[in-house]
């Protein structure tokens, strides 16, 4: 019969003694058919489940309805097991229960991951409540004595104006603008860690408006030619999300353009299971070698004394678009522009990854 | 609040302290400052007998012992004191402190910038609203 290479079965009487079994039960419980045989299930309990969980299962039966659901037993040896049971009653001549069958199916493996995977997320959960503790601890604990020392050197460049030479005033000068500069590195470092600390919100976006937001925001100075594609979709995203991804892209583009005459384009598609887009802009371009390493985070390509950079932008741009489960990455000519591409996976895709 | 009216300051940090005081003294603000470093300092103070309550209050949120928000919760739940505005004055732009700040009361909510020309004109907002807005002592 093909349920006895399938499950786990056992017949029992009316008062659940065991009068039949076969042989995947005697292997998983590891007891001889000569020792289940007239036994009831209590041979095999773990002890895990409340008494509660029995009384209703035999309540369910005995009145002539199936019963299905997890149970944990224990093996001769004592080692626990877990199967999925279904009990199906047999009426007797009074229309009462005379026999059932009980189905089992071994889940124990199952079972083990599922407090495998409760385990990894207690940690996760654990982790992730540390790491906005820690970034709380930042914003405000190395923020104080940096605010201080900005203060102090701007009331010394104050009240010393007509004693300070003009090197110590340049000196103090600098010194400022490295207090604003490791101010934004920690800003940074807080909005980075933000990012998908929010659920998802996935809702219709429309990139063409949006990328006119974005633009409006940004202000590229006047000369700069922006072209925003007419058809570019409507998606199903996180608002939020894409909005810091196109801001820190056009934003980007804007800082880096270096010429008077740049031009910026926005445009995208619908493919099949996905979206795509890109920003495009006619700069003096990435080398190949550095297209990895622009999207670490504080990794620049000028030094900060040259461009006032936090090399924050594109990590934030990558950890936004991973968090939606796309990717994002960069095609560039030296000389010509570069062109970022991101690919947002549509909500029911398969290919979505997170 | 008249140009008379206290300002009450309760803020741990010293520099942060100093740069209140300068800016109210550029800006020609004639109203007088009460510094508290500690949050129950300025709560026993207020709750003095024949105290002058202050026009404004500044808070910082992040203090040892009692916090801000502690401090904001413990005025507001108090008759006598709850009608005197707060400003949180703070380096937090955590967006619970903000939404827990605004929900127990506070008046407005201003992140402490780097460098004094921006404290000034962050102190001269918060003056100027203050000054010109009625208020319900």
């Amino acid at each position: 019969m093909a349920l006895n290479e399938h499950a786990i079965v056992a017949w029992t009487d009316s008062r659940g003694r065991i009068t039949e079994v076969n042989d995947k039960f005697c292997a998983i419980s590891q007891y001889s058919r000569a020792e289940l045989l007239g036994q009831d299930h209590r041979m095999i309990n773990s002890g895990h489940h409340p008494g509660d969980f029995f009384r209703v299962l035999w309540q369910t039966i005995s009145q002539g309805a199936v019963w299905q659901g997890d149970i944990c037993n224990r093996a001769k040896d004592g080692s626990f097991y877990w199967v999925k049971t279904t009990i199906v009653p047999f009426a007797g001549p009074q229309g009462r229960p005379s026999r059932y069958i009980a189905i089992r199916t071994d889940i124990t493996e199952r079972k083990r991951a599922e407090r495998e995977q409760a385990r990894l997320l207690g940690e996760l959960t654990h982790i992730n409540r540390e790491l906005n503790q820690f970034a709380h601890i930042v914003s405000h604990d190395l923020k104080a004595p940096l605010r201080a020392i900005g203060a102090i050197s701007g009331w010394l460049a104050a009240d010393y104006a007509d004693r300070l030479g003009p090197e110590a005033k340049d000196q103090l000068d600098l010194l400022l603008g490295r207090v604003r500069r490791l101010d934004a590195l920690i800003d940074g470092i807080l909005r980075y860690s933000r990012i998908g600390r929010t659920p998802e919100e996935r809702l219709p976006v429309d990139m063409a408006a949006l990328s006119a937001e974005v633009f409006e925001l940004l202000a590229p100075p006047p000369g700069i030619e922006i072209v925003i594609a007419r058809d570019l979709p409507v998606i199903q995203a996180d608002r939020t999300r894409i909005t810091q991804v196109l801001e820190n892209l056009v934003s980007n583009a804007i800082k880096h353009l270096g010429r008077p005459d740049g031009r910026i384009e926005i445009g995208g598609r619908t493919e099949a299971g996905h979206w795509m887009f890109f920003v495009r802009d006619n700069g003096p371009g990435i080398e190949r070698k550095y297209f990895d390493r622009i999207f670490q985070i504080f990794q620049t390509l000028s030094s900060r004394d040259e461009r006032e950079s936090t090399g924050i932008g594109l990590a934030i741009v990558r950890k936004n678009v991973e968090q939606c489960g796309g990717r994002v990455w960069v095609e560039s000519t030296p000389g010509e522009g570069s062109t970022f591409h991101f690919m947002i996976p549509h909500p029911s895709s398969p290919s979505r990854f997170s | 609040m008249k140009s008379t009216t206290p300002i009450l300051l309760i803020d741990d940090d010293i520099v942060d302290s100093m740069s209140v005081k300068r800016a109210l003294r550029e800006l020609a603000a004639a109203n007088p400052l009460q510094v508290f470093h500690h949050a129950e300092a300025a709560l026993e103070h207020l709750r003095g007998a024949g105290v002058a309550p202050p026009g404004l209050i500044l808070l910082d949120l992040n203090m040892p012992r009692m916090n801000g928000l502690e401090f904001l919760q413990e005025l507001k739940a108090d008759p006598q004191l709850r009608h005197i505005p707060v400003v949180i004055l703070t380096t937090s732009r955590e967006e619970r402190d903000r939404a827990e700040s605004f929900a127990l009361g506070a008046a407005g909510y201003m992140v402490k910038p780097i460098g004094h020309d921006l404290f000034v004109s962050v102190m001269r907002t918060i003056v100027d609203y203050w000054t010109l807005s009625e208020t319900a002592a």
